[in-house]
């Protein structure tokens, strides 16, 4: 079995004092210095901030029927 | 110049003008940055070929040639008409054409057809209409053919293309190369262009040959630009359908030029290089696990490839292929093939159900292969009536003589009443 943690935090160090920011990295640290020794750890990483995002919309939804190079009709013309 | 050489210089421009005139096309598209300015001056161009060449022989390098002419017959046109427009635009035009010498660019895209089907595959303009001008503009295919390949009527398409062009005047939508950031968005059209291409030399819609190698010969060319360009997993699974289905090209037409169905084809005129090429292809994109409907459609094409007789193919494996791409990419023509894979796995009456539902939904009524295959299945199942009226329709629709030619022998064959005990084969 394997877990993702995910830290959902958008923007919240940032705006967060800078005493309390470090705390918080320092408990980060401690959490991911433990998994790791103790071997539960498989990998990790920061994502981008929400401005990096490209969010995929399919516009038009339906996209025209074409024909296509099919073998099963157009070289049998459905037949044997 | 003894009349031979005139003779056979005439037919060097005239083979040349079907094999490069979408080549010359597109360069003179960019050089010149207007469609039907490039579209003239190609015509001048080989007006001129066919004047000079009976004279003076065929030039080393025909396509530079007729590139070069096409370009100096367009500044002579624009400098005609000078008079009609404002003088120092034309001093401008003429100078920018002036100073374009023919060169190899160092953006990414060598190609110059490649370049303007990424043109044409501009954002601004709706898909269908993309491929559309496409496929009419930089691949020369007929409005008729693309009417077909639309499965839609010729009207409508011949207005689409007209809309598009005058949308990319009116928007000065430019003639450029995309950076390749811009690329990707633009590969869905780009695609779609090319296997449009290769259906058509595939299986021509029209006309005396089964296929057309320069087509299909084109997209291939095409195809693997494409993959050196982006080698992303639908790319690679594209060319490889293309491969594998070209691979069989000599197999299909007898030397009379009738059609030979896939079951009696002689495997070993199969293209064994284009098998492998094709096969390595398919695997690779499968191994990306981010494949599309191109990359199942190579698959299916690989198990008939793969197959060392008509009997051994692996229809489950078919079936199977065509579940998942009609999961990822539904439409009633996958839907149509799909039900020939059952026919052949499950027996001709669990065929023809799914056949006469696509039918029933109205679906397909104008496409000629849904017809067929209702035609054939009927057959086998000895329901004469139903068979024969089928072929009839079908019949109306083909536009292509061996298909013609080969439903009219059915037709022939079919006896004369319902046989209900007549084998299913």
């Amino acid at each position: 079995m394997k877990f993702l943690c995910l830290i959902c935090a958008e923007k919240v160090m940032e705006q967060m004092a800078e005493a309390d920011a470090e705390r918080h990295f320092e408990e980060y640290r401690r959490f991911t210095a433990e998994i790791r020794s103790s071997g539960h750890f498989v990998g990790c990483n920061r994502l981008s901030p929400p401005h990096a995002a490209t969010t995929v919309r399919v516009r038009q939804g339906k996209v025209s029927t074409t024909d296509g190079p099919y073998a099963e009709t157009k070289e049998q013309l459905g037949g044997y | 110049m003894s009349e031979n050489q005139a003779e056979s210089a005439r037919a060097a421009a005239e083979a040349i003008y079907r094999t490069e005139s979408r080549r010359v096309f597109a360069t003179l598209v960019r050089l010149l940055g207007d469609f039907d300015l490039a579209e003239e001056a190609l015509h001048d161009a080989f007006r001129a070929a066919l004047e000079q060449w009976p004279r003076d022989g065929v030039p080393a390098n025909p396509r530079a040639w007729l590139v070069s002419a096409g370009r100096f017959k367009a500044i002579d046109g624009i400098r005609r008409r000078k008079r009609f427009v404002a003088i120092e635009e034309v001093a401008e035009q003429v100078d920018a054409l002036a100073d374009e010498t023919p060169q190899s660019d160092g953006e990414g895209i060598e190609d110059d057809r490649l370049r303007l089907v990424f043109t044409c595959c501009h954002p601004a303009l709706a898909p269908d209409a993309q491929v559309a001008l496409t496929l009419r503009e930089v691949c020369g295919l007929t409005t008729e053919e693309i009417a077909r390949a639309f499965l839609s009527a010729a009207p409508t398409l011949a207005q689409r293309i007209v809309r598009a062009k005058a949308k990319i005047r009116d928007a000065r939508i430019p003639y450029q190369v995309p950076t390749p950031a811009e690329l990707p968005q633009r590969l869905d059209s780009v695609l779609r262009v090319v296997y449009l291409v290769f259906n058509e030399g595939y299986s021509a819609s029209s006309g005396e040959s089964l296929t057309r190698v320069d087509l299909s010969g084109e997209a291939i060319r095409l195809g693997r630009l494409l993959a050196q360009l982006l080698p992303e997993p639908e790319v690679l699974g594209l060319l490889a359908l293309m491969l594998l289905q070209e691979s069989r090209r000599a197999a299909r037409t007898s030397p009379a030029g009738e059609l030979i169905l896939l079951s009696e084809q002689d495997r070993a005129l199969w293209n064994r290089d284009c098998i492998a090429e094709g096969s390595a292809l398919v695997e690779r994109a499968l191994a990306s696990q981010r494949f599309g409907p191109y990359t199942l459609q190579a698959a299916i094409a690989a198990v008939h490839a793969e197959a060392a007789s008509a009997d051994a193919t692996d229809w489950s494996q078919i079936m199977g292929l065509y579940d998942v791409l009609l999961r990822t990419d539904p439409s009633p023509v996958v839907e149509l093939n799909r039900a020939v894979a059952v026919a052949m796995r499950a027996g001709p009456a669990a065929g023809l159900a799914l056949v006469e539902a696509i039918l029933a939904r109205g679906d397909l009524q104008d496409y000629h292969l849904a017809h067929a295959a209702h035609a054939d299945l009927c057959r086998r199942l000895g329901r004469t009536a139903q068979a024969r009226a089928s072929y009839q329709r079908a019949l109306k629709l083909t536009r292509q003589e061996p298909e013609r030619r080969f439903l009219e022998r059915r037709l022939a064959e079919l006896p004369d009443r319902d046989q209900p005990s007549r084998s299913t084969r």
